[in-house]
């Protein structure tokens, strides 16, 4: 079994690409519009999505997920992503890596402490 | 919507940028993800938001193909991740993946080395841009006008037909084609259909109570098709049109339906064309121009229709050779078969109607410049191309400086990466991927800037009412001619630097150089080479702008044989339902009522402005009458019909005998001018006056007496030799279309004014169009030579500059390598002079060495020009002395500044560098 800590550090995109999966299944263009609310990446063009898809897909951090919404308006051809249970995995280490990062940044007085002291 | 469809298709092409595997797994969805963008943005911004969505996600694509290809090189998918099959790239991909992995690789260090000399680069690409940019805005108008195809549909199937005749004005007239031969050709022709005749008319447009001169195509029913033209609006003539019983139809182009019908609806409306009626049936699209390089075309209308247009009878007489000929070959004929078979035609026609006089045939491209006019547009344009080539000489030899030097500045890199086991091979690829990177960097930028420079000749205005109009956009050709000349500029950067890179001596670079080392003595050798190039270019390119800059004020002291001072000129066309002598009438009551204006000293009619170059030719015998249709070797004369006060406004002399007098009219024997040159020719012993005179085109046969001998002038154009001429009086030859021109004291432009209120005063339908001073009209003719001393100076400041900068860089360079050497010398004694005299000598050598091979190749080369000089001799002494001159001092300033800063420098400085 591959284990998460390999795929560490992540890229900022696929991290945040993979963070945007986690509240459900996305389409590509949901992904984009998710990564432009956050105020990250406003404006990441198609080529580099495709891209990362591709490489996440490959790592086998994301799948194809088999859900087809049933509006209507969407097309056909639309795919859809989920996060794998590897990329659940990875996510979560990556998190916990940055937030190892942060909390140094604190110690050493960097950034106010959330407790206040 | 229409926008969203484009941009989808766009997106499409550049989606091809991808590797197929790539575009097999995520193309469908990539596309997709488009267009939700696409559609967003055009429901934001409507078609400007989906062009800048094609825009970015071409930008985008530009940045992450090559990566995409990259990845499918790098592709090693272990089995555990998911990847189907089909997805995984192919051989084929993966090679071409690692040849564009190495070469984005380099790529890459080419840009980061750009960026940490920016100098360099913005230097570099601004110097090979501005010999690109000329060179492809020069290509632009050869393709303009000589190489762009009239025909938009199909266009290498369309042909011209010419008649081969001689050269010159008489030949350029007896290429075309009289209309009942055109007919016959087009009857008997099985290799070439759509045969269109065509030939331009000033027409008298009235709608709206407002007449207008403009100038119209009477053409067959089928030549907009032929073109391959498209109505805007409405429809364009078909052969339905051009048939005798067919309504009288017009098609108008879309400059004239905006500028005189302010862009309102027009089709259906009724207009006048030589007062005879017509029904606007459509506008053609902004494209469509014509096919003649100086006419911007404003109607087109069948040649059934056309009445009299072109003359009177034109369509019964087969002497008059109207018609230019363009036709469509037919299938699976070639050029060869069709101009065979117009020949054996031309046979056949000449035993039919004989003793008419048939012609070669050349059936010829269909592009926009024939015959005279071609050729000398060849001429003038090459000249032009050699020119601008030679600024592109310079910027390649600059850059190259530049490059050797920053080779020779890298030497130890180089070395190092040598001594480290790169490949002198890989360095030449590093070199020649800079030099191509830079070349196509200024190749782009000279896009940019023909593009932007085809604002500056497109309307070339030789009068306030009268324009040049050429298509110069750029078009593929263009493009390619860009790409082509930036690819060869590249490719010589690469191979002079790459033979270069390829040889550092390691052992020595490696080593902290030893003193007053200067690199290798060829790269010094070489790089002295290109500066001394780039002085000889200069001189001859100064040489050139030098001689036409004299030939301008050459052509202002020639002598006109006329006062164009004072004069104002009005072409006047009285066709409306008038004879010849009812014309007569009119005009000569215009020239009293003028006459008795108080400041009118002068006025008179001419059947041309003098200085024209369309004024006409004619054979003119002393022995008896000229047969028609028949070689003959009678002189050829320009012909100027006359009012009697003509001589008294343009003020030529008439030194021998008398004047034309209002006597001279129909009911007495016709007399004749001729001048001096004329008389010379036809009677050498001096005893013109009283002689007889036949000339041809006049429609009699009865002689002339020669009454007077005028003063030799300029009467077609301003170079010409010494011309014979003849003038007839207007009384005993009345024309509907004349010139009016009055000579008065007072502005031109209240001339102008009360020229045209008397006209009006006599009959509201009369006018006067294209008002102009004489002088005015006599700059047209300067207007060439103008044009090439502007141009040749801009091209030849631009190239000494260069030079000067090249030749500055390279000193410096020298300087900077020596400044250790300067400083020990200095620190042992040496004064200043002998130091400033060691390095401006060694620059200056180099500039000698450029004289003595560029003046002689000056003299040689400037006597291509001599044709279009005037007043000047190609080896003008005071041209080659002064531009010797300017280089010798340009270039002594490009060698001292650096030299005074290097005897400057503190010798301790400069010797604790080393």
């Amino acid at each position: 079994m591959t284990s998460p800590s390999e795929f560490l550090p992540l890229k900022p995109l696929h991290f945040l690409m993979l963070l945007a999966l986690v509240d459900g299944d996305r389409h590509a263009y949901g992904i984009k519009k998710d990564l432009a609310a956050r105020g990250d990446y406003r404006d990441v063009g198609p080529g580099t999505l495709y891209r990362s898809i591709a490489q996440l897909l490959e790592a086998g951090l994301i799948q194809d997920s088999g859900r087809r919404p049933a509006t209507p308006l969407d097309d056909e051809r639309r795919r859809y992503f989920a996060l794998t249970a590897l990329g659940r995995r990875v996510v979560v280490a990556e998190a916990e890596r940055l937030e190892q990062l942060v909390r140094s940044a604190r110690a050493r007085k960097l950034l106010p402490s959330p407790f206040g002291t | 919507m229409t926008s969203l469809r484009a941009a989808e298709t766009a997106f499409r092409w550049v989606m091809r940028a991808y590797p197929a595997s790539f575009r097999r797994a995520h193309g469908l969805a990539l596309f997709e993800l488009f267009r939700d963008e696409a559609r967003e943005a055009y429901a934001a911004r409507g078609s400007r938001g989906v062009l800048l969505a094609v825009v970015k996600a071409a930008g985008d694509t530009i940045e992450n193909a090559p990566a995409a290809w990259h990845d499918s090189y790098r592709h090693r998918s272990p089995e555990a991740l998911v990847s189907p099959a089909d997805h995984r790239p192919r051989a084929c991909d993966r090679r071409v993946g690692r040849l564009v992995h190495g070469l984005a690789h380099d790529v890459r260090l080419a840009i980061r080395r750009f960026r940490q000399a920016p100098a360099f680069t913005a230097v570099a690409v601004l110097m090979l841009a501005v010999g690109l940019g000329a060179t492809t805005t020069v290509f632009s108008f050869m393709n303009a006008v000589l190489l762009r195809p009239l025909a938009e549909r199909d266009p290498d199937r369309v042909v011209r037909v010419v008649a081969r005749v001689g050269t010159g004005a008489v030949g350029a007239a007896a290429r075309r084609f009289s209309y009942r031969d055109f007919v016959d050709y087009r009857e008997r022709t099985t290799t070439v259909h759509e045969l269109s005749g065509v030939n331009l008319a000033t027409l008298l447009l009235t709608a709206d109570n407002r007449t207008d001169q403009i100038l119209g195509e009477i053409a067959s029913g089928q030549y907009l098709a032929l073109l391959g033209a498209h109505a805007s609006q409405g429809r364009l003539l078909t052969a339905l049109d051009d048939s005798p019983a067919a309504a009288p139809v017009v098609v108008i182009s879309d400059a004239f339906w905006r500028r005189r019908f302010g862009g309102g609806p027009v089709v259906g409306e009724r207009v006048w064309l030589n007062r005879m009626g017509y029904t606007i049936v459509g506008v053609a699209a902004p494209s469509v121009m014509g096919s003649f390089i100086a006419a911007p075309v404003d109607a087109w209308i069948p040649i059934e229709s056309s009445g009299q247009a072109l003359g009177v009878g034109w369509r019964q007489d087969r002497s008059q050779r109207t018609l230019a000929v363009l036709g469509r070959l037919r299938d699976g004929v070639t050029r060869v078969q069709a101009q065979t078979e117009m020949q054996t035609i031309a046979e056949s026609l000449a035993r039919d109607v004989a003793p008419y006089r048939h012609p070669e045939i050349d059936v010829l491209p269909g592009t926009l410049a024939t015959g005279d006019q071609r050729r000398l547009a060849t001429m003038f344009l090459s000249l032009l191309l050699g020119l601008v080539t030679l600024v592109l000489v310079i910027a390649c030899a600059n850059v190259g400086n530049l490059l050797l030097a920053r080779v020779f500045g890298r030497r130890r890199e180089l070395a190092v990466r040598l001594a480290l086991g790169a490949s002198r091979a890989r360095l030449a690829r590093m070199i020649t991927v800079e030099s191509l990177l830079l070349a196509a960097m200024g190749g782009i930028a000279a896009l940019a800037i023909a593009s932007s420079a085809r604002g500056l000749f497109a309307n070339i205005s030789a009068l306030p009412t009268l324009t040049l109009r050429l298509d110069v956009r750029p078009d593929m050709r263009v493009v390619a001619f860009a790409a082509a000349a930036a690819l060869a500029a590249g490719t010589v950067l690469a191979v002079v630097g790459a033979l270069h890179a390829m040889k550092p001596e390691i052992a020595p670079a490696l080593k902290e150089e030893s003193l007053g080392s200067m690199g290798s003595r060829s790269s010094m050798r070489l790089r002295g080479g290109l500066a001394s190039v780039q002085v000889v270019v200069s001189l001859l390119l100064l040489v050139g702008a030098a001689l036409f800059a004299r030939s301008v004020q050459g052509a202002a002291a020639i002598d006109l044989g006329f006062d164009p001072t004072g004069v104002v000129v009005l072409d006047i066309d009285a066709s409306g339902g008038r004879t010849n002598l009812e014309s007569l009438a009119t005009f000569e009551s215009v020239l009293t009522r003028l006459e008795a204006v108080p400041q009118v000293q002068a006025a008179a009619m001419s059947s041309r402005a003098p200085l024209d170059s369309s004024t006409p030719l004619v054979r003119v015998s002393a022995q008896g009458p000229i047969a028609r249709d028949v070689e003959s070797d009678a002189p050829i004369a320009s012909l100027l019909i006359v009012s009697p006060h003509f001589f008294d406004v343009v003020r030529t002399p008439v030194v021998l005998g008398r004047s034309f007098a209002q006597a001279d009219d129909a009911t007495r024997p016709p007399v004749a001018i001729v001048n001096e040159t004329l008389a010379a020719r036809l009677w050498p012993h001096g005893d013109a006056l009283g002689r007889r005179v036949w000339v041809d085109a006049t429609a009699m046969s009865a002689p002339s007496v020669v009454v007077g001998i005028a003063r030799n002038a300029k009467y077609r154009t301003l170079g010409e030799e010494a011309q014979e001429h003849v003038y007839l009086p207007f009384a005993q030859q009345p024309r509907r279309g004349m010139a009016l021109l009055v000579r008065s004291s007072g502005p031109p432009d209240r001339t102008i004014q009360t020229a045209q209120q008397t006209l009006q005063s006599i009959d509201s339908n009369l006018q006067g169009f294209f008002a102009r001073t004489l002088q005015q009209h006599v700059d047209v003719s300067l207007l060439p030579v103008r044009f090439a001393a502007g141009l040749t100076s801009a091209i030849a400041a631009c190239a000494l500059a260069f030079a000067a900068v090249g030749l500055y860089s390279l000193v410096s360079f020298v300087v900077a390598e020596r400044t250790s050497e300067i400083g020990l010398r200095m620190a042992l004694g040496a004064d200043q002079g002998a130091v400033l005299r060691l390095i401006i000598g060694a620059g200056m050598r180099l500039a000698a060495i450029g004289l003595a091979v560029g003046i002689p190749t000056a003299i040689v080369s400037s006597r291509l020009l001599s044709s279009l000089l005037y007043g000047v001799s190609p080896v003008d002494p005071a041209v080659f002395g002064a531009v010797t001159l300017v280089i010798v001092l340009v270039t002594f300033t490009a060698c001292y500044l650096p030299a005074r800063r290097a005897v400057r420098a503190d010798p301790l400085t400069a010797l604790r560098r080393s």
